[in-house]
């Protein structure tokens, strides 16, 4: 595989990671609490849960799909997960129904999408706002709950905590399960044709379909995938707190769609990046750490998720197709 | 006869009836449905919507979208409570509410329209942005003490009716009538249908999407300044339903995403079937958090149904 240094250089990639360096300095010099090991070991884990949803999503993206709905499908499997453990319910048993859980919401999606005709962004929009309201009926109904008002749920001493709950070599557990699956996806989107073809499906559906690519099959799978991830993700965040509540998830839609489009991909689909979805998610909570260290107001990270999105929307999506164009003219 | 026939189409007949039905059902199974304080609540409610709905299902004609306008309406709230308590005039306190109302649905229109971002990613963002000013601008807290006449804005009674109620409907009436016979709104039809034909027949897109957009940021602004005069305090969670409540409604009402379909007498009686969902959620005393969840399915169930069956909906009408 040979790699051109010089297109290395102004990759996106490496804009993201520059940009990260910069603001690790800056919070080094800043404050001491930014190096601590409590703070990094805190980042560390976030940015676990959050790149295994980002990875599915930007293979979703690329085919020119979208969901805003992952938030709130974490907090009714977290609510789920609650629910079940505190009941008794064998935690193996636990996680194969939320894990097949995650899975049918997201084919579900998928399906309504594809077989349905649905704006992806009405049916997740949708989507959210069901599994929002599930999340807090359900947890509500139920006689385990422990909090006041929101429902969440502790399970102390289960053996679930085994999943995410130790550390190797003084690194959490859910940044090996992370690496693990950015390299798998990675490979996968490189080399494996059934990920292949969602780039050709982003890039031109119906083209693709006359190609006789299997398109509302994969798009189905891509949407599943994210869901899937979702409740892998909030099985390792169960185990590592030791609870789970109904507030969970509460931006995490906004947060992946922004990471993923910041590290590279087009809303139109057709282009994506696994690393710089990850660097995106990496970025961001780095920027919601820095407002809590720096003692701002932390609703200013919604407010600068939202500039941030659009300026790269507007950088992915507009900037680059009119340098395009400059240079398409310029070449002719 | 015929009047009537030229005014409620297809669509907003079947919607009607379905109403009529509903509320049939209510009044015989929870008669406290047909109270004064129940039925002028229910009229309240939809006023607040009322006066956003008209623009937003313009906007959904031209094949736009706008998730944003409750987080304008709650801004627009904190905006002119902070101004007041601050010590400014009733007056200028509106006016500039507005006028933020109106550049913050420029901006979003700048975005969408002139480079060409995607609305739903904007408006999307838009919602945070604007959301997340709402505690950075009232720094969390709700905001009281107005002049006790910045209620009238609301209640002040024309022939016994409050002037919120009389200001949401001449609203509807006016913008049904602005997309049957004008043709700047008309042309929205043009564009939600073939955006790249209207363009070749001269049609100004850019221009008219951008305004559409600023409509929706005013009138979510005007209807924020309306909320905090019926309650006489600017809430930090309000406006946060409303996004979702309206864009229900107008779909109910016979618009499509894609353009080209939408009558506003329908968007307002898809604000009426709403509306009584969530009446009938607190008569039959079910936890309110399953109103998200019923409008959500509803949502989702009409627009699989648009796709596969519905033809003969809110098409252009003169």
């Amino acid at each position: 595989m040979k790699i051109n240094f010089r297109k290395a250089l102004v990759s996106r990639e490496f804009f993201l990671f520059a940009l990260i360096i910069i603001l690790a300095v800056f919070m080094y010099f800043k404050t001491d609490t930014f190096f601590t090991l409590a703070n990094i070991k805190s980042m560390t884990l976030i940015i676990s849960v959050n790149s295994i949803i980002a990875a599915a999503m930007t293979v979703l993206f690329i085919s020119g799909g979208f969901d805003l709905s992952s938030g709130s499908v974490m907090a009714f499997l977290g609510v789920m997960i609650g629910i079940f453990i505190s009941s008794g319910i064998n935690f193996i048993i636990v996680i194969i129904i939320v894990l097949a859980l995650g899975t049918a919401i997201g084919s579900s999606i998928g399906f309504v999408v594809t077989k349905g005709g649905v704006n992806p962004f009405i049916a997740t929009l949708g989507a959210m706002f069901m599994f929002q309201s599930l999340a807090f009926v359900i947890g509500l109904a139920s006689p385990k709950m422990v909090a006041v008002g929101i429902p969440t749920f502790s399970f102390f001493d289960s053996p679930i905590t085994k999943i995410a709950g130790g550390a190797l070599f003084g690194i959490e557990n859910s940044f090996y399960y992370m690496l693990a699956i950015l390299i798998i996806f990675s490979v996968l989107i490189v080399k494996n044709r059934f990920f292949r073809q969602s780039y050709y499906i982003g890039g031109n559906e119906d083209a693709s379909r006359l190609l006789g690519i299997k398109v509302d099959r994969i798009k189905i799978f891509n949407y599943a995938l994210v869901s899937f991830m979702v409740a892998f993700a909030t099985i390792l965040k169960a185990s590592r707190f030791e609870q789970t509540s109904a507030s969970w998830g509460e931006s995490l839609g906004l947060e992946v769609v922004a990471a993923v489009i910041i590290g590279g991909a087009s809303l139109k689909g057709g282009e994506g990046s696994i690393i710089g979805s990850f660097l995106g998610i990496v970025l961001l909570t780095l920027i919601f750490n820095i407002i809590v260290l720096l003692g701002k107001n932390p609703l200013y990270y919604e407010f600068s998720v939202g500039i941030i999105l659009l300026a790269t929307a507007v950088l992915n999506d507009y900037v680059k197709k009119v340098y395009k164009n400059r240079r398409i003219i310029k070449s002719i | 006869m015929k009047v009537l026939k030229k005014i409620f189409g297809f669509r907003e007949s079947t919607i009607l009836l379905v109403i009529l039905a509903f509320a049939v059902i209510l009044s015989i199974s929870r008669p406290p449905f047909l109270s004064a304080v129940n039925l002028f609540g229910i009229l309240y409610s939809i006023s607040v919507n009322s006066i956003i709905i008209g623009a937003m299902t313009v906007l959904f004609v031209s094949g736009g979208f706008d998730m944003s306008v409750g987080s304008i309406l709650g801004l627009s709230g904190i905006i002119v409570g902070t101004l007041m308590v601050g010590g400014m005039p009733i007056v200028p306190a509106i006016l500039i509410t507005v006028a933020l109302g109106i550049v913050m649905g420029a901006v979003q229109g700048f975005f969408i329209s002139y480079l060409t971002i995607n609305p739903f990613i904007v408006t999307l963002a838009g919602w945070f942005v604007y959301g997340a000013l709402i505690f950075i601008v009232g720094k969390g807290s709700n905001i009281n003490g107005f002049p006790k006449s910045f209620n009238l804005i609301s209640f002040y009674k024309v022939a016994k009716v409050p002037v919120i109620i009389i200001f949401a409907m001449v609203t509807i009436i006016i913008f049904e009538v602005l997309l049957r016979k004008n043709f700047f709104f008309r042309s929205a039809f043009y564009i939600g249908g073939n955006e790249n034909a209207a363009e070749l027949v001269g049609i100004s897109v850019k221009k008219i999407k951008l305004v559409l957009y600023t409509l929706t940021g005013a009138t979510s602004a005007i209807a924020g300044i309306f909320l905090t005069s019926r309650f006489m305090a600017a809430y930090n969670v309000a406006g946060s339903e409303n996004a979702f409540q309206i864009i229900t409604a107008v779909i109910i009402g016979g618009a499509s995403l894609k353009g080209g379909r939408g009558s506003v007498l329908g968007s307002f009686l898809g604000l009426i079937f709403v509306a009584l969902i969530y009446d009938a959620l607190v008569l039959y005393n079910i936890n309110i958090q399953w109103n998200k969840f019923f409008i959500g399915v509803i949502l989702i169930v009409l627009v699989l149904i648009d796709e596969k069956v519905g033809r003969r909906t809110a098409m252009m009408r003169g």
